[in-house]
């Protein structure tokens, strides 16, 4: 392991290496502090651009933008009101009654060291622990697989906001267009209607674009989300929290970490959940609870401890088993596919120091994130200010075609974006999640295949899935999450009455 | 502005995905594989399976309780929408016909002006600088073909 690690440790510690994973997490942070993109969207637009890199590279420009998107999001709920990221909407619940009393800087400071220790730490149990469970995974079979393609899509649907059937409907859906195409085990084509363009299948980047980027974009323009306020005039100095005020949300800080890093581990969760969980979690073990919506500083560690933690715990499930975290790491999967990197155990035993590279390097950009945010702020601000809608939403959509495009120089996947860019801005204003989609899309065919292998072994028999030990271990935690979703739901419910 | 309550375009959405997933089970008949081929589980049985998930979805969101609250949903500028959309359909259809450079340059153009710029120096500069980075950034760095259009090479150009 040592061998391996000074192997990686070779790999990150190239000038270029370090280069992107300053300029890729600084990237992350201004899109993140840009409100209606996200690291998701930009991960999804900058594909095209790293995939023809090599691999440590690549992956190291996207983890950046994923941590530091992920942090990006809690400075704009902080300072402007407007939560960068989904997951932030629970930060600016504290962060921002705290900056609007004149504590702004404390509030950066907060949430800058509370997303640092969340990816540190993801960062740390994802190195320390991927490989005993890639080893474990190693037991898993195709019952195993079909069993977790359900856990992953079933948790997505069960705590999908609103409506669970929305969030299903959503799921479905894209398992449905995964179909589409030449099926991989037989050559024969589904749902192709006699279009010759779809016997490939619909691309998976045109669909991502078309459902998030161009939706994204017909609702900032409809509701002029990025409608750019004047830098508020007030003096923005982060600050470091105090020794005393550390030693005192110590326990926050680890805590929301370990929440957000686990609940990253379960399939479709996402770091929204964890944020509001990590929330929910912070004001129970409070002493000062009437505090909260108030700027109470648990309320701003918490959720962004909780959401930055959950960055290296959706790794967990992606690398060792296949199947992704959330839908970045959905995304993630996508690009490893497409460099000839199969996830899953065959990955550490063949590409160990390419993982470990990849760890390595998401410790560098969390401590990168931490310098760039409690010495870099006033010029997120600035960017964040300067930029017009009328200049910001042109070049969006420039970028979405062209990432599209590229992926085969064809014509076709513009039309599949624009396509699914009116389902997406149709699902955004019927409130379907768009989220499950990819999860959808991405273990469609992985839910498939294990499934028809799994009758195969068994001549027919769908008892193989409860004969299984670990089988029916995941059978069992997946009526365990559905069940406790809903009683939480509940008991939020009676608790809100 | 167009506005509806979203429950009753819940109903609506209920009685399409019932419909779709009617159609998509049907299409499944279709697909061109010799049947009872000894395979168990057949290419048509996941297709079909979500067809029927679907359908109960569609029809679970039909029945759906209505809410204490009417939610509404709007689309608050449907014109503006309409013309955006209308141009990305035309950047496309004219991509390999007027080529990148020029079709690019147009289109963000035409973009910025929808999207509400008003000063010309700023809708012209936005659109040169995007498509020359777009060119720059997909053709040079990434060696991305990019159409060159049928228009300059007709007027001897390129």
């Amino acid at each position: 392991m040592w061998e391996t690690i000074q192997v990686s440790l070779g790999i990150v510690l190239q000038l270029k290496v370090i280069i992107i994973i300053i300029v890729s997490t600084f990237a992350g942070i201004v899109i993140g502090v840009v409100p209606g993109l996200g690291p998701f969207i930009a991960i999804v637009i900058l594909i095209p651009f790293v995939m023809n890199l090599p691999p440590e590279v690549g992956l190291m420009a996207l983890i950046g933008i994923y941590v530091g998107g992920n942090y990006g999001g809690g400075i704009s709920s902080a300072i402007l009101g407007i939560p960068g990221t989904p997951m932030a909407a629970a930060t600016l619940l504290d962060a921002n009654p705290m900056a609007e009393r004149g504590e702004a800087g404390k509030a950066i400071g907060l949430i800058t060291t509370a997303s640092v220790c969340g990816g540190l730490i993801s960062a740390l149990i994802l190195m320390l622990f991927s490989p005993f469970l890639a080893k474990v995974a190693l037991m898993f079979g195709p019952p195993e697989y079909t069993v977790l393609c359900l856990l992953g899509l079933s948790t997505v649907a069960a705590v999908a906001r609103g409506s669970t059937v929305k969030g299903m409907i959503s799921a479905v859906f894209g398992l449905l267009v995964a179909t589409v195409g030449t099926d991989i085990s037989t050559s024969f084509t589904r749902f192709t209607f006699g279009i010759a363009n779809l016997e490939a299948g619909i691309g998976l980047l045109p669909l991502l674009l078309g459902v998030f980027a161009i939706s994204r974009a017909l609702t900032m323009i409809e509701e002029e989300v990025m409608r750019i306020k004047k830098y508020p005039g007030k003096k923005l100095i982060p600050q470091y929290p105090s020794r005393q005020l550390m030693s005192r949300l110590k326990g926050t800080y680890i805590r929301s970490s370990l929440i957000g890093t686990i609940i990253g581990a379960l399939p479709g969760a996402g770091a929204t959940i964890a944020a509001y969980i990590s929330y929910g979690e912070a004001k129970r073990h409070s002493k000062t609870p009437e505090e909260f919506g108030k700027g109470a500083p648990e309320g701003v560690v918490a959720p962004e401890a909780a959401n930055n933690g959950v960055a290296g715990g959706a790794m967990i499930p992606m690398l060792t088993l296949a199947i992704p975290g959330d839908p970045v790491t959905a995304v993630l999967m996508g690009l490893l596919f497409i460099q000839g990197l199969t996830p899953g155990p065959n990955l550490y035993r063949f590409h160990a120091d390419l993982l470990y590279a990849l760890f390595i390097g998401m410790i560098l950009c969390n401590v990168a994130m931490l310098f760039l945010g409690m010495y870099g702020t006033r010029l997120f601000l600035k960017v964040l200010s300067a930029t017009k809608t009328t200049i910001l939403i042109p070049m969006l959509m420039l970028v979405a075609t062209l990432g599209a495009y590229s992926i085969s120089a064809s014509i076709f996947d513009l039309w599949i974006m624009w396509v699914f860019g009116v389902v997406g801005y149709v699902m955004q204003k019927l409130k379907i999640p768009q989220p499950p989609i990819i999860l959808g899309v991405v273990l469609g065919p992985i839910l498939e295949q294990s499934f028809r292998r799994s009758l195969a072994m068994s001549a027919g028999s769908p008892l193989i899935f409860f004969t299984r030990p670990y089988s029916l271990g995941l059978i069992l935690l997946l009526g365990f999450l559905i069940f406790w979703t809903k009683f939480s739901e509940a008991a939020k419910k009676g608790k809100g009455t | 502005m167009l506005f509806s309550h979203i429950r009753v375009l819940d109903r609506i959405l209920g009685i399409f995905l019932m419909l779709s997933s009617i159609f998509m089970y049907a299409y499944t008949y279709t697909f061109d594989y010799p049947k009872g081929s000894g395979h168990m589980v057949d290419i048509a049985f996941f297709p079909r399976f979500l067809a029927v998930a679907l359908f109960i979805l569609g029809f679970l969101l039909l029945l759906k309780s209505p809410a204490g609250v009417e939610e509404r949903t709007s689309i608050t500028k449907p014109r503006k929408l309409i013309a955006i959309y209308i141009s990305f359909l035309a950047y496309t259809f004219l991509l390999n016909r007027l080529g990148f450079l020029i079709d690019t340059f147009l289109w963000v153009a035409l973009m910025s002006w929808l999207v509400g710029e008003r000063k010309v120096w700023i809708v012209l500069l936005t659109a040169f600088l995007g498509t020359a980075m777009g060119y720059y950034l997909f053709s040079v760095v990434l060696g991305v073909p990019l159409p060159e259009g049928g228009l300059l090479q007709s007027l001897g150009i390129m």
